[in-house]
């Protein structure tokens, strides 16, 4: 049995905006759900509707198999980790991590064990009497996950906990976030804009979009296999490279601008709905990693284009080139794009993103032959956006 | 450069030199005449209260020679000021309690309420504070007269403190709209807390600092007053510090000195509630104003 379920839940607001759209979510007990979206999506809105703090405008809420749309949030057993931390100013630290337990009156004894063995894990044993104004950012994080774990919740839910720290910080933090989760086992549901927090972190990543649920699978399956343009051009930093292109009558190759490259036989066997884009045009999705920098000894199909810049990132070389193609621009590509890119996230100042080794002998001003990995491209319908 | 070019340069600065200074000399001249509006009531009851009869008689405006205190007990004794001190005591006291009572579930609900009720509370609040005592007070004390409640100290303290809430309310709203934000209520209530224990254990103590400015302004502003005082007291063993100080004022004359050495006493816990509590007093004012 989920622990955390969503039956087509819905929230609209009295002015008639629709701001979460029957979405459908099982969390099972133990699971590391992150909800990704750009922002104004109403990932937080949902996060909030499971924590009680925003009614349920339709659709059913489920915590541990019994119905909780009603059911105040201090009543639901699940604790919730804020963006802004929370604590209490003028609380220490075992005043905040104990606060849940004193509302609780579970006796004072058992509850500086608690605190104790909570600030033991975290490691923050030795600032328990520091009030929140004196510690730094990681620690104050940690004292809201204190605050959240010492009275072992039904679920966990975050609301972009680490958004407030520093990037080093926050890579290390992660780590911690996801080490804590798996050890305590705890069903919890994370909201996050950032995509590598999404996919570094959750066990499942559900991506939404207007409020409405878009795909929801393991991360490396929504890299590999997003199920339309917006998860596509969302989820992969640097984002997916989208183009317009036609699929030839026989289906063997695609024109891509002046450029016709040849696709596998293996392409028509794996995506057998091609067949009804014979002649069509499609729109066609490539990874920055799938184009890597052709050398003498690359056999398959290339791709060539007018390079305007390279950025070293040491193992790597990050290529920003031109051809004369249509890039995918439906609304689907615009609205991931809107998203508020974290500074390790890179946008293409031409009209794509080629990641090369740093070794490969590409130079800005001159053209360069791309290898493309045709058996790892992706097709969408250029009307519905999904994926063929 | 020859020597007389160095003397005129010299000269030239030395000028510089003293123009500036005279600038800032009339710019501190004007900042203490100013000044004087303000520090000679002080001055003046001050030196009254310090002087003989005669000395007063000859010298009305000039230092005290010799100076004598007899006109401090004399009003001490007259006024029954130390009873009338106590008095103040428990009506400025009593005021304090009842402004916070009142003004901090009041601000409390005002900070965390969504709804557009909030704006008409406030609104009223605020048109309370506007309507001049004097346009109150008469019809208040019939009615509490008809309930048998003048001449009470407790009234008296329950009518500060209620004339006094919207100043509460304000402050406390400002404060505890900034300093407790909503994700710090919602963690509360996440961590099982119901709206009372928010208030209590929350809101409350982070609110300390304005909390007590508010009681400070509400205890000197209760101390301080005259005119309701006037109205609802009647018996002398009843009257506050500041009603007995006006006692030396009567239809047939005026006992300056006295009411100088009075005024002086009643304004002696002031002046030390200010000394001491200062910067907290100011900065529970302006909390809020900064965002």
């Amino acid at each position: 049995m989920a622990s955390v379920s969503l039956e087509r839940l819905s929230k609209v607001y009295p002015n008639g905006f629709r701001a979460v759209d029957n979405v459908d979510l099982e969390i099972a007990e133990g699971e590391f759900m992150v909800l990704v979206g750009p922002s104004g999506c109403g990932k937080t809105t949902l996060l909030r509707m499971v924590a009680g703090l925003e009614d349920i405008t339709s659709g059913t809420l489920r915590l541990d198999g019994q119905v909780a749309n009603d059911v105040s949030p201090g009543s639901r057993d699940i604790a919730m980790v804020f963006q802004s931390y929370a604590l209490f100013p003028h609380m220490t630290v075992a005043g905040n991590i104990g606060f849940p337990l004193t509302l609780r009156h579970v006796p004072k004894k058992e509850i500086d064990r608690l605190v104790a063995e909570t600030a033991r894990i975290l490691g923050l044993s030795e600032w328990l009497s520091r009030k929140p104004g004196q510690l730094s950012g990681g620690q104050r994080q940690r004292v809201a996950m204190g605050r959240a774990i010492v009275r072992k919740p039904t679920a966990f839910l975050m609301d972009e906990p680490l958004s407030n720290l520093d990037a080093k910080l926050r890579v290390q933090m992660r780590a911690e976030v996801s080490r804590l989760q798996r050890r305590l086992g705890v069903a919890t549901l994370y909201v996050t804009h950032d995509q590598t927090e999404a996919l570094t972190m959750g066990h499942r990543v559900a991506v939404l979009r207007s409020g409405v649920l878009q795909q929801c699978d393991v991360p490396q399956a929504l890299y590999d296999n997003p199920v339309n343009l917006f998860v596509a051009a969302f989820i992969g930093s640097p984002e997916m490279n989208l183009y317009e292109a036609v699929l030839a009558q026989d289906r063997i190759s695609l024109k891509l601008g002046s450029q016709e490259i040849p696709l596998p036989g293996t392409i028509a066997a794996a995506k057998p709905g091609l067949a009804g884009y014979a002649g069509r045009t499609v729109i066609v999705g490539l990874r920055p990693e799938h184009l890597p920098a052709a050398g003498p000894d690359w056999a398959g199909p290339v791709l060539c284009g007018d390079v305007s810049l390279t950025e070293r990132l040491g193992s790597q070389l990050l290529v920003h080139f031109s051809i004369d193609v249509t890039r995918a621009s439906s609304e689907e590509v615009r609205a991931a794009a809107e998203e508020d890119l974290d500074e390790n996230e890179v946008t293409a100042v031409g009209d794509g993103i080629a990641l090369v080794d740093s070794r490969a002998p590409v130079k800005a001003g001159e053209q360069a032959t791309l290898g493309v990995d045709a058996e790892r491209m992706h097709f969408f319908d250029p009307d519905s956006g999904l994926a063929i | 450069m020859s020597s007389e070019t160095i003397r005129i340069s010299g000269n030239a600065a030395r000028r510089r030199g003293a123009g500036k200074r005279g600038r800032l000399l009339a710019r501190n001249l004007s900042a203490l005449a100013l000044c004087i509006p303000f520090v000679y009531p002080f001055y003046f009851l001050i030196i009254s209260a310090l002087k003989t009869t005669q000395n007063y008689a000859s010298n009305r405006l000039g230092l005290p020679h010799p100076a004598t205190f007899t006109q401090f007990s004399s009003a001490w004794r007259s006024a029954s000021l130390g009873q009338s001190l106590l008095n103040s005591t428990i009506a400025a006291g009593i005021g304090a309690l009842v402004t916070i009572l009142l003004s901090a579930p009041a601000a409390d609900w005002c900070a965390r309420t969504k709804s557009r009720t909030k704006t008409i509370v406030l609104g009223t609040v605020a048109c309370m504070w506007m309507i001049p005592t004097i346009i109150w007070v008469i019809p208040m004390f019939v009615e509490l007269s008809h309930q048998h409640l003048t001449d009470n100290l407790l009234v008296l303290g329950v009518v500060y403190g209620v004339t006094n809430t919207p100043l509460g309310v304000y402050l406390l709203y400002a404060y505890l709209a900034d300093a407790v934000p909503n994700d710090i209520r919602e963690a509360a209530i996440m961590a099982g807390a119901k709206p009372r224990h928010v208030f209590i254990r929350i809101c409350l103590p982070i609110a300390v600092p304005v909390l007590s400015t508010i009681a400070a302004l509400a205890f000197v502003w209760g101390w301080g007053d005259v005119l309701i005082a006037a109205v609802l007291l009647q018996s002398q063993s009843k009257w506050t510090v500041t009603l007995a100080a006006t006692s030396f004022v009567s239809r047939y004359g005026v006992s300056i000195q006295q009411e100088a050495a009075a005024a002086i006493i009643s304004m002696l816990p002031m002046i030390v509630i200010f000394a001491i509590g200062q910067r907290g007093i100011i900065k529970g004012l302006t909390v809020g104003s900064g965002r």
